[in-house]
């Protein structure tokens, strides 16, 4: 009997549970994406202003000035999908980058050719993420609408010179700890890797699911030097199976580029669908407007507005404030996502715009016709003169 | 019954035999040596304001409060290539920030400390003064800057001293005053000699020991020492500041903290044994 019980208990042992996970074989879990550019202000903004920056970013850039943009000079910046990788592998992508000697961007009395002291190397994986904080201390006491954790992804970004790193590209990613042996013959472990991510304490820090990883390196007097990023995948979402992602190299700190609150919108669009050929994506719908959402902190308001693209398991009473808020006479969701939608707007650079140049500021509605509950085509006309719009600053 | 009693003794004398540790086979070891430093590392220079107002250069003469802190290291070997000093061998340099020189261990004798008023952050070191009437006496005297309370008023009291560092740092002893006590330093004649230990260092036949004295800029502040970063905060009423304290990778990094005018090893002893005793002399100015 007992012998029997023990062979029972062995063979429930010998589950994986990976029959409740997507399947994922279409995605590749290592990826060598090749060389990026560094990008210069005027390129961030270009980027920035446009409407596909999957496309912007899968442009070549004619790195050696010859006029002729070859298929091994590097991409603008990169997004991409991986998959997870087999139990015991570290799945995750690489590519390299070359330190410039100097950027040109355009100046109010022609080109500007500057020095290049620092670099910011950015990846933010999908989506976005807030804290449905339990803590006892400033606990948020008010019913609130939980992060969707299945469509988060995470992924922890680490970069130093190429001459460090040990791994094989396409093959397996590596690492950057290397060994020194001092005059004595004592081996000392290094970590070469330059990629510091500062938390509030010391030691290593990477951030958590969904947000962007930044770091800086300084590149000044390094002119020429190639270096390796490394995008190692942490986790994977849940809902489909493939980590969707956007990186990219900045030719300044990161503190010219990361605003904060704001960092969602640094990369956006970077949840993404496979679209027709191996490579090629499309962003999901609305998860642009759910990250500028996130960046303006109105998160909640979009969620009970848009509940498609948030969690599925949200308490009956999330958006209780939020009917209470914007239809507080008839307490219908429906008349609050309205009134919502009409009230809230983001900013975007208007067709005059242009780098240095900021023209005219447009306003758009936060809220995503594909997802929204209430339909956007008719939404009742305003006064500015009388109402004032809650307006979240997207433009770049 | 006998038997199993036998078996019981003899698994209990086998566990007590795998706890017999050998700690010879450890390779750190604590490592005694003296520092020795010149009679004129300690005759220094400081900026006082005359009766007209002007800055103008005042000498100290040779006093063992005009030291500053004294960091001690063991290292693999000491070179000179990459500085116009006697520096520890550095590891692999990847930029100006990562100049690491992997010390196998090190100490301090002496070290700043805070002493309770804010004008002193960063301007005491352990080991230099004997009393409050010490510090009270150098700073008034020698270095023409009194110490101010928190009403910007001069402290001229052993008793206001004390009472000050009691209430706001909610002492009951001078013995929780590590700048107060027996000083370091012993007057050797043409030299200023101290003990020093560097606790639980890696020893490898010939390391050297190596150190130097952050000595004090003509405003008497220390390049070790930092007032924004580190250090505890204070908060007491009014009293909202950074207390100070020492750099960190002070040891490792030595050579983003040497400035002109400290006193260095110009020669390193080498170990050829854990039991070695050392003596080391800051006897290179960098100037």
């Amino acid at each position: 009997m007992a012998l029997a019980l023990m062979g029972l208990a062995t063979a429930g042992c010998d589950r994986k549970g990976t029959d409740l996970l997507p399947d994922n074989s279409g995605f590749a879990p290592v990826v060598t994406i090749g060389e990026l550019a560094v990008l210069t202000p005027q390129d961030y903004w270009e980027y920035r202003n446009s409407s596909d920056p999957q496309a912007w970013c899968n442009e070549r850039v004619d790195i050696d000035g010859d006029g002729v943009v070859a298929d091994d000079e590097p991409l603008r910046c990169y997004y991409g999908q991986l998959g997870m990788p087999e139990p015991g592998v570290v799945g995750g992508s690489s590519y390299t980058f070359a330190v410039p000697f100097t950027q040109t961007i355009d100046g109010d009395d022609g080109p500007e050719t500057y020095e290049v002291e620092d670099v910011c190397i950015l990846v933010d994986p999908e989506t976005v993420f807030w804290n449905h904080s339990m803590a006892e201390l400033d606990r948020e006491s008010k019913p609130i609408y939980p992060d969707f954790h299945d469509d988060d992804g995470d992924i922890d970004l680490f970069a130093g010179m190429s001459s460090y790193y040990t791994g094989s590209p396409g093959v397996e990613l590596g690492d950057f700890r290397g060994f020194y042996t001092d005059s004595l013959g004592r081996t000392i472990e290094i970590e070469y890797g330059e990629c510091e991510q500062r938390g509030l304490n010391f030691g290593e820090h990477h951030a958590g699911r969904g947000a962007l990883e930044y770091c800086d390196i300084d590149v000044e007097g390094r002119g020429g030097v190639q270096f390796t990023v490394v995008l190692e995948t942490f986790s994977v979402p849940l809902n489909d199976g493939a980590l969707s992602y956007g990186t990219m190299v900045f030719g300044g700190r990161c503190s010219d580029l990361v605003p904060t609150p704001g960092e969602e919108l640094v990369i956006p669009k970077e949840s993404m669908d496979p679209e027709g050929q191996p490579g090629s994506f499309t962003a999901r719908a609305c998860t642009n407007n759910l990250e500028i959402a996130l960046a303006g902190g109105m998160e909640q308001e979009f969620c009970c507005a848009h509940p498609g693209l948030c969690s599925p398991r949200a308490p009956e009473d999330s958006c209780e404030t939020f009917i209470e808020t914007y239809d507080p006479i008839t307490s219908s969701i429906d008349a609050a996502s309205t009134e919502f939608c009409r009230q809230t707007k983001y900013t975007l650079n208007g067709p005059d715009a242009s780098f240095g140049n900021r023209g005219d500021v447009d306003t758009a509605t936060l809220c995503c016709a594909d997802e929204s509950v209430v339909p956007l085509d008719n939404l009742p006309a305003h006064d500015p003169e009388l109402e004032t719009y809650n307006v979240i600053t997207a433009h770049h | 019954m006998t038997t199993i009693r036998t078996i019981s003794l003899l698994v209990a004398g086998a566990t007590l035999v795998g706890c017999a540790y050998e700690e010879d086979a450890l390779e750190h070891f604590d490592i005694t040596g003296k520092v020795r430093i010149p009679k004129e590392a300690a005759e220094i220079y400081i900026t006082v304001t005359d009766d007209d107002g002007n800055a103008v250069d005042k000498a100290l003469e040779a006093d063992v409060r005009n030291l500053g802190p004294v960091y001690l290291g063991v290292f693999p070997a000491v070179d000179e290539s990459l500085f116009d000093y006697p520096h520890p061998e550095i590891g692999p340099v990847l930029s100006s920030n990562t100049l690491d020189v992997y010390p196998y261990g090190g100490t301090t004798v002496g070290r700043p400390d805070f002493a309770c008023y804010q004008a002193l952050r960063c301007k005491v070191t352990t080991g230099r003064f004997e009393s409050y009437d010490d510090i009270l006496d150098y700073f008034a005297t020698e270095l023409e800057t009194p110490i101010e309370n928190q009403y910007g008023e001069e402290v001229t009291t052993a008793a206001e001293f004390r009472e000050w560092c009691f209430e706001t740092m909610f002492l009951t002893s001078d013995d929780e005053l590590p700048f107060l006590g027996e000083v370091d330093f012993e007057d050797k004649g043409d030299y200023y000699e101290a003990d020093a230990t560097i606790y639980h260092s890696y020893f490898k036949e010939d390391a050297v020991v190596w150190g130097w004295m952050d000595s004090p800029s003509r405003s008497f502040n220390f390049a070790s020492c930092n007032t924004d970063a580190w250090g505890w905060q204070m908060n007491y009423y009014d009293q909202e500041y950074q207390t100070g304290g020492t750099e960190a990778g002070l040891l490792n990094t030595p050579d983003n903290f040497i400035d002109l005018g400290d006193w260095i090893a110009g020669e390193a002893p080498s170990l050829k044994s854990p039991e070695d005793n050392f003596v080391v002399e800051l006897g290179f100015h960098y100037e």
